[in-house]
């Protein structure tokens, strides 16, 4: 099946079927997304009118059996950080869309009207349809009612009321094989699905099929790229106990961001750590292990039971634990985990949304350490759209704006992640010049020595810190635009096959022949792109800055704050 | 050579399928006393279910005082040091504080504050995380352990399904009830904790 763009205009309910144009053939995931965006939509948009567009892309191995490929990206403008965004997740959409024959789909246009609607993708083509049923329902509800009504086990793509109500912080989610839910959590994408009046999107690839070039050498690297994913140290940590692995070490470290940024430990670290919550897991019958998507081997997902054996939420990360355990101060995994699945059925980012909080209990909205009332605001206030549900629902930021605090830990307005850049400095600095707002994993790739952009200035100078932090960003923009999951880094980093067997996949999918050096190029056209894009809107080097407190506020325990000058940040950019 | 003849001693025999979740009481940190100055990866030798090759190929992350540490000559020294252990980690923190990493120089440097000079012995706690507390934590466990009875509560207190599977508590060589130990524990400061697989009965 031959891939094609799918285009969806909102404004006169019609859809077409396009060839790619042959500077997208190349791309898929954040790389398609980020394309598709700069080259059409106006960088001074308002995100939530007729001119953003919403674009949804399958990696560029999605569809096939290679191990990990089923990531879906979604991009826009962000109404979060109006920068350019894309933001991915597991679950069957990706592989779904691929078997579709579809590389991307494009909506575009604004409906004139108040009416809803819901797409449905199949080879064939997309249908609008008309929905009323699932408008103010929760996600949960929709998979499980849209499962019911279409035959076989369609993909589906929803909205909770978050997105509908068009809030900042609202996630776009995926439904994964268990009928769980998976996010696009960052940036507000959900937004500007509700904003295009987009309920649901279902995907029915029939007996679609994704053309492989060379069968015999697709098969060889997979299994070679499937090895050392599987073989590496870290795909085992986080096999058996998540991503949250990370609580007991970044708070070793001093550096688990904990009360809204104001110390670098948690006391309450043991309770909520990824070894107390395999424990738990375990102990009430649930899976400490789960892939979010098919083709996954390093399945670093979980399904989470409360305290009857009863299942409360899947996909239970590092960070959505991180924000509301200690940067809230909720020491109770179950009130953590009860919040996860709300926000999930709400449909608005699990990092973005508790940070919000933290900022609201600095404000004294509620006290820190309120799980119960953490829990009641989102299910009577967000989910209700109340004005104090809007208010946290538009984000950190929007928190620190409406209650006059200082403490507000966003860059370009989006939540700064689990990992305090005062304790580790070479956060600080992705956090400060991603084009995407803070995001802990624009810098997350860290196979810069094999890909060989490892940096070439002394390392223990600032200059030679930006230039490595620039070639993180490099590497994950390379990796992220063929659309695999991150985390393929880690055995990328350490196994010398790893890389090699992935691009070899690639260019037996397509019949291609390319090398680690078009990777790399790839990787720093994408970061330029979005650059440009974002400098279009509006952006300059100013907006690439921590907030005043990491440099004036010591973090205990070690009593360090964040101290790269702005022109030493700006260097970033110099490639 | 963790425990201490003038603690109280309680020894839980548990069931074999069990003794691997115990381990995870080794993350809130356990009081191993040695040599000050002793260098890192001798005292990590010396201690049951570690050997050099696991402490070098397997141990990726390591902790002294909050401060990653690469090389494993560092010497142990300070009034309360603390030792924290863990395999290699993901994500970019990951890479930047795992032991002798590319990516080192991203690290914050914190100022450093050892007395070189000491002599005597020091106290270390040591915290073991993930599976290094999986892969070792069986051996130091059924050697007995020194630790704050507090951790062993907070332990108690996130696992209280593990009391369902205690065959036998003695403490100090007499046998009591979990209710007991409940209330014994609320009384403790530090204590010596072995866990062993219960024989059959």
């Amino acid at each position: 099946m031959t891939d094609k763009i799918f285009r969806i205009n909102m404004t006169d309910l019609t859809t077409g079927i396009e060839d790619v144009p042959a500077a997208w053939a190349g791309h898929g995931g954040r790389g398609l997304t980020s394309t598709v965006v700069a080259a059409e939509v106006e960088p001074t948009c308002h995100p939530l009118g007729p001119k953003n567009k919403l674009v949804f892309a399958p990696g560029l191995l999605s569809g096939t059996l290679a191990a990990n490929s089923g990531r879906i990206s979604v991009g826009a403008k962000s109404p979060l950080t109006g920068t350019i965004k894309e933001a991915n997740a597991g679950g069957s959409g990706a592989q779904f869309l691929a078997r579709c024959g579809c590389k991307a789909l494009i909506i575009e246009g604004q409906p004139r009207n108040d009416r809803w609607y819901s797409l449905t993708v199949t080879p064939e083509g997309v249908v609008i349809n008309e929905e009323n049923e699932m408008i103010g329902k929760g996600n949960y509800e929709v998979v499980e009612t849209v499962t019911a009504r279409l035959p076989g086990k369609p993909g589906i793509i929803t909205i909770g009321p978050a997105g509908e109500m068009r809030m900042a912080a609202a996630n776009i989610s995926v439904k994964d094989p268990d009928g769980g839910l998976r996010s696009c959590g960052r940036g507000g994408l959900g937004a500007v699905m509700g904003s295009k009046k987009i309920k649901f999107i279902a995907i029915d690839p029939g007996d679609g099929k994704v053309d492989i070039a060379d069968q015999a050498k697709f098969r060889d690297a997979n299994r070679a790229f499937a090895k050392a994913l599987v073989d590496h140290p870290v795909s085992k940590a986080l096999g058996q106990y998540g991503t949250n692995v990370l609580v007991n070490i970044i708070n070793e470290a001093g550096a688990l961001p904990t009360r809204n940024f104001t110390s670098g430990q948690f006391d309450g670290h043991d309770r909520i750590s990824g070894e107390t919550m395999h424990d738990t897991i375990v102990a009430r019958g649930g899976k400490p292990k789960h892939n979010c998507h098919p083709g996954c081997v390093i399945q670093c997902s979980q399904i989470y039971n409360d305290a009857d054996g009863k299942k409360l939420t899947s996909g239970f990360e590092y960070e959505s634990i991180w924000a509301m355990g200690a940067d809230c101060c909720i020491d109770n995994l179950d009130h953590i985990a009860e919040a996860d699945r709300i926000m999930d059925d709400i449909g608005i980012d699990s990092i973005e949304t508790p940070v919000a909080f933290a900022v609201a209990m600095e404000a004294g909205v509620l006290p820190f350490g309120d799980g119960p009332g953490v829990c009641r605001i989102l299910r009577e206030d967000v989910a209700k759209g109340t004005a104090l549900g809007r208010i946290i629902g538009g984000g950190a930021g929007a928190v620190g704006r409406a209650f006059g605090v200082t403490r507000v830990p966003t860059v370009k307005n989006q939540a700064i992640p689990a990992y305090d850049p005062r304790a580790i400095k070479g956060i600080g600095i992705t956090y400060a010049t991603s084009t995407q707002g803070a995001d802990h994993t624009m810098g997350y790739t860290i196979a810069t020595n094999i890909l060989g952009v490892g940096g070439k200035i002394d390392p223990l100078t600032k200059e030679g810190q930006v230039e490595l932090s620039r070639n993180l960003q490099i590497a994950t923009a390379a990796i992220d635009s063929t659309g695999m999951c991150l985390f393929i880094a880690f055995a990328a980093l350490d196994d010398q096959t790893c890389l090699p067997a992935l691009i070899d996949l690639i260019n037996a999918r397509f019949g291609t022949s390319l090398v680690g050096d078009d990777v790399v190029n790839l990787g720093k056209s994408i970061l330029k792109t979005e650059r440009a894009f974002n400098i279009a809107a509006g952006f300059t080097s100013v907006d690439d800055r921590l907030p005043e407190f990491f440099y004036t506020e010591p973090l205990p325990p070690h009593n360090v704050v964040f101290d790269f000058s702005g022109e030493e940040i700006d260097t970033f950019w110099n490639f | 050579m963790n425990s201490s003849s003038d603690l109280s001693r309680l020894e839980l025999q548990v069931n074999p399928e069990d003794i691997p979740l115990y381990t995870t009481v080794l993350q809130g940190g356990i009081l191993v006393k040695a040599r000050a100055g002793i260098p890192l990866g001798s005292f990590l030798d010396a201690l049951p279910g570690f050997n050099h090759d696991y402490i070098v190929n397997v141990i990726q992350t390591i902790f002294l005082d909050g401060t990653a540490i690469d090389d494993l000559e560092t010497p142990i020294e300070g009034d309360h040091p603390v030792l924290a252990l863990s395999a290699a980690m993901p994500g970019l923190a990951g890479a930047i504080l795992r032991k002798n990493s590319y990516h080192a120089a991203l690290r914050t440097t914190v100022t450093e504050r050892r007395d070189h000079h000491q002599q005597g012995s020091i106290t270390i706690t040591l915290k073991l995380f993930n599976s290094i507390a999986r892969d070792c934590g069986p051996a130091l466990l059924a050697a007995g352990i020194r630790l704050n009875a507090a951790v062993l509560r907070g332990f108690c207190s996130t696992h209280p399904t593990l009391a369902a599977g205690l065959r036998h508590i003695v403490l100090d060589g007499r046998p009591i009830t979990a209710d007991s130990m409940s209330v014994w524990l609320e009384q403790e400061q530090t204590i010596t904790l072995i866990v062993r697989e219960a024989a059959n009965d």
